[in-house]
């Protein structure tokens, strides 16, 4: 039993470099002594919504992108998929809150049924989608998020990164948390409410 | 990982007859922020189907009641058969839905939500010593409380789907004599 009970209380042993000197041996691999890094903030906790029956595709299409781009969300399509009868659709929504933090809000679109069936709704013919859909919204905070060449800030050396996970992990901590991921999900929230009223859901609404 | 106790298991209200889904969902909601819980949707379902709509809502709402302990409520609200329908109350023509309801509601208290007694077997162990022995008292409050927002959310709802033609009563404690 190495180190017994008083095991318990000690630090696990950090592991030691490896270094290969000698000129047989395998081909030195380059590890940065840089701390790991994620612009994320983690995620937030998905909010789906399912449904089954017939509705219009193309408006609630342009019904997500328009409320995402009237909240100042720059809207990117990152996959269409259609290979009938399914079709699997990205969107991709992020905003600049402040100079360092980028809320993202991301829709995931499934739906397996017909598409284009013609509909007579208040005596005009109208295309719609007869089929069962899922939709999935999630949102993710992102600080510091890149520059305008996608280049990532704050982490071209070792230093940087240190400085900028205490910021993150110590001095931001708490209004990362509180104050900007719980903005972006009552954001999100507002969205599926929108969503659901859209779809004259009978459980619509959202009184946060 | 967080340790989850199961407080409430299956509280379960059924009905059929007249009602408005919309005010019922409303009503919840609010119930659940004006007691502070955050809000959290896991699903929202609704198929159209010729014998009328079905609907599934799973809610999970969860509220911290400090760093270490929080509440979380699991509504599982089901619909069958689902219609609209027009009746006359005071004269006027309303619309409301007509169905049959299932609610199964859960209580969960979640105990060390932030993963901060789980580094170490000796902080574990630390954890578990504590919450059996010192601060039990606080436990079982937290419980307590748990308990009486499930039924308090239950009651609310009963009276929304006017559940009250026949009551049980309130509970009595025997009489002393009598035993």
């Amino acid at each position: 039993m190495a180190g017994g009970i008083l095991g318990l209380f000690n630090r696990p042993a950090k592991k030691e470099e490896e270094t290969h000197s000698s000129e047989s041996g395998p081909i030195e691999i380059h590890t940065p002594k840089a701390p790991e890094y994620s612009a994320s903030m983690g995620g937030l906790l998905p909010a789906t919504i399912k449904f089954k029956g017939l509705y219009d595709l193309e408006g609630l299409y342009k019904f997500m992108a328009n409320w995402l781009r009237q909240r100042r969300y720059e809207v990117h399509e990152t996959m269409y998929k259609s290979k009938p009868p399914e079709l699997e659709i990205r969107l991709y929504g992020e905003r600049k809150h402040t100079g360092f933090v980028m809320w993202v809000i991301t829709v995931y679109y499934h739906s397996w049924g017909e598409y284009d069936v013609d509909v007579v709704v208040n005596s005009k013919k109208k295309k719609m989608t007869n089929a069962r859909m899922k939709l999935v919204l999630n949102g993710d905070v992102v600080a510091p998020y890149e520059d305008i060449f996608g280049r990532p800030r704050w982490t071209s050396n070792s230093i940087e990164r240190r400085l900028l996970n205490l910021f993150r992990n110590w001095f931001m901590k708490r209004e990362l948390e509180a104050i900007e991921m719980d903005t972006l999900y009552y954001e999100m929230y507002k969205f599926h409410g929108a969503i659901k009223d859209f779809l004259k859901y009978e459980a619509k609404g959202n009184v946060y | 990982m967080a340790e989850r106790r199961l407080v409430v298991d299956h509280m379960r209200l059924k009905y059929e007859g007249l009602f408005d889904l919309f005010e019922f969902y409303k009503l919840i909601d609010n119930w659940f922020r004006e007691k502070a819980f955050d809000k959290r949707e896991i699903r929202n379902q609704e198929h159209v189907r010729q014998d009328g709509k079905y609907v599934e809502l799973v809610l999970m709402p969860w509220k911290k009641i400090s760093d270490y302990a929080r509440h979380v409520i699991r509504i599982e609200l089901r619909v069958f058969n689902l219609k609209e329908v027009v009746v006359e109350r005071d004269g006027n023509r309303v619309k409301v839905n007509q169905g049959k309801v299932d609610i199964i509601l859960d209580g969960y208290l979640d105990t060390d939500h932030e993963d901060r007694w789980e580094q170490k077997p000796f902080y574990f162990f630390m954890r578990t010593l504590f919450d059996k022995f010192v601060y039990r008292t606080y436990s079982t409050q937290y419980e307590e409380l748990l308990v009486e927002n499930v039924s308090q959310l239950h009651t609310l709802m009963k009276s929304f789907l006017n559940l009250y033609t026949h009551e049980f009563g309130t509970m009595r404690l025997p009489e002393m004599s009598k035993l």
